[in-house]
């Protein structure tokens, strides 16, 4: 090559560019076919082939954009949802023990309440056993004095019936009326 | 008998083969495949040093044969292998790719892999806004012009032909190697370079940054800033000339280096009848390095020549946003 562009600069005939393209073999139409091969070539490489890769990149990077921000919005998510979770636990938590609390000091309340109720009663009914007793006690003790003011009066009766007079006996009967009149009274006013 | 050919078909089993089978959600490849893929690449080597340069020690021609005409139109055969290998460049990104999906086979992740690692590359050169109006154009720079510096490695490149007149005319040229492709790929970088600086920043735009004063008034005295005025016009001039000059370093480079390749591995060949069969092998490893090399000074010249203007600096590039 060297040989042929000394022997085009040393040639004085002719024109340098002419014999370039001589030597070298360059004409119009070759040169036109060459660049039409070439375009063609190059508008069929994009059309069919870079193209659709740049698109498949360009989609594929789309996607793992998005897949990234998914991700990052699903572990804010799942982070949220956690802080969610232990607020409702410690939410929770709290109302329980709450609700422990009041339902212990209503338990006691009650209990109170109920003991006091019971206690109430205990001595409502001591105090109506007691009623109850002092009642048959007394009524025990007036039968009783009634029937031994009858015995002793009969037991007197048959004593003195063959010892005093009609005169005597009459003024004993009175006093004996006048006693039990008076024991009768007291009886009454105790009553 | 399988056995005997097997350096021959493994690359085209490597082609053709049915993805291999690995388990659900295991993206490991397997060790068989990893050593198909080497055997297949090994393979390439060594039958292109037993198929090809059946002519080694005959100077490759700098220009193309034209084999025929269609109406007029001549026929080269850098013509004819730059259309097989344009077509194969559209096939095998198909069969990579396929229907994209989001999670990506092999060979998309592949595909992938190259399209953003370019993307990322240039959008910091170009500017972001002006990255998503030039990167179709771009990456075709890169892929093409790496699938043609290639080609010109495969067997059959140079070898099969016809004599005529005791003259080898090979039916394979490799595309590069033909300065009509360089300068069409020069060509259409310069008008897509116009055409993104023009839409950008305007005809006005464009002159005020070539011709323009870039000093700070604020720092200079009035006498200075003036004189600086025929320093910017000066040097807007030169850089009118280096513009032009572009087609020419773009394409003769480019032109230049996969022919001195072609050159260079058919003299490797042709220094000693024992020298074919071996000694090529490290000069292809360079001819495949330096196919990625020249793809991607291309391209990254063609972006820098589009970012001097269009970059501002305003934007931060930010990796990994790829926007259709």
């Amino acid at each position: 090559m060297i040989g042929c562009l000394l022997e085009i600069s040393g040639n004085s005939g002719g024109n340098a560019v002419t014999r370039l393209a001589e030597t070298f073999g360059v004409q119009t139409e070759l040169l036109i076919a060459q660049i039409v091969n070439f375009c063609l070539v190059t508008y069929l490489l994009y059309r069919f082939a870079v193209k659709p890769t740049l698109k498949t990149v360009e989609a594929r990077q789309k996607k793992i954009e998005e897949g990234l921000r998914f991700a990052e919005e699903m572990k804010a998510k799942q982070a949220s949802a956690e802080r969610e979770r232990l607020e409702v636990l410690k939410k929770a938590q709290a109302d329980a023990q709450a609700l422990l609390a009041n339902t212990k000091a209503e338990g006691e309340r009650y209990l109170a309440e109920q003991k006091k109720a019971a206690e109430e009663k205990v001595l409502q009914l001591t105090e109506q056993a007691r009623h109850a007793m002092e009642g048959e006690r007394s009524a025990m003790l007036k039968e009783a004095k009634g029937e031994i003011v009858t015995l002793t009066v009969e037991t007197t009766e048959r004593l003195l019936s063959g010892i005093l007079t009609d005169e005597m006996r009459a003024k004993l009967n009175e006093q004996a009326a006048a006693l039990l009149a008076q024991s009768k009274d007291e009886h009454g006013t105790q009553a | 008998m399988q056995n005997r050919f097997r350096f021959f078909t493994a690359p085209v089993k490597l082609v053709f083969r049915s993805r291999p089978q690995t388990k659900k959600g295991c993206r490991h490849r397997s060790t068989s495949y990893n050593d198909n893929v080497a055997k297949g690449f090994l393979s390439v080597l060594v039958f292109c040093l037993c198929v090809t340069n059946a002519h080694a020690g005959v100077a490759v021609s700098p220009k193309p044969y034209v084999l025929g005409s269609v109406a007029g139109f001549p026929i080269t055969n850098g013509m004819i292998y730059t259309w097989v290998i344009s077509l194969a460049i559209i096939l095998i990104v198909r069969a990579l790719i396929r229907k994209p999906r989001l999670i990506p086979t092999k060979g998309q992740t592949v595909a992938e892999t190259v399209i953003e690692g370019i993307y990322n590359l240039l959008t910091p050169i170009v500017g972001k806004r002006v990255a998503k109006q030039a990167f179709p154009i771009l990456i075709g720079f890169f892929v093409y012009i790496l699938m043609q510096n290639w080609s010109g490695l495969l067997p059959g490149v140079g070898t099969i032909g016809t004599f005529k007149e005791g003259h080898f005319t090979y039916f394979f040229r490799p595309s590069n190697a033909d300065l009509n492709a360089t300068l069409a790929l020069a060509i259409v970088s310069m008008a897509v370079w116009a055409w993104l600086v023009l839409k950008n920043e305007g005809f006005v735009g464009a002159v005020k940054h070539i011709f323009g004063n870039k000093a700070d008034r604020s720092e200079l005295s009035f006498g200075i800033y003036a004189l600086l005025f025929f320093v910017f016009l000066s040097v807007g001039f030169i850089e009118c000339i280096s513009i032009l000059f572009r087609l020419v370093s773009l394409s003769f480079r480019l032109y230049g280096n996969v022919f001195g390749g072609e050159n260079l591995i058919n003299n490797i060949m042709a220094l000693a009848p024992w020298t074919k069969y071996l000694l090529p092998v490290p000069f292809y490893f360079l001819e495949i390095l330096i196919g990625v090399v020249q793809a991607l000074v291309f391209t990254l010249l063609v972006a820098v020549y589009i970012g001097s203007i269009c970059n501002h600096g305003e934007e931060e590039a930010t990796e990994g946003t790829l926007k259709v």
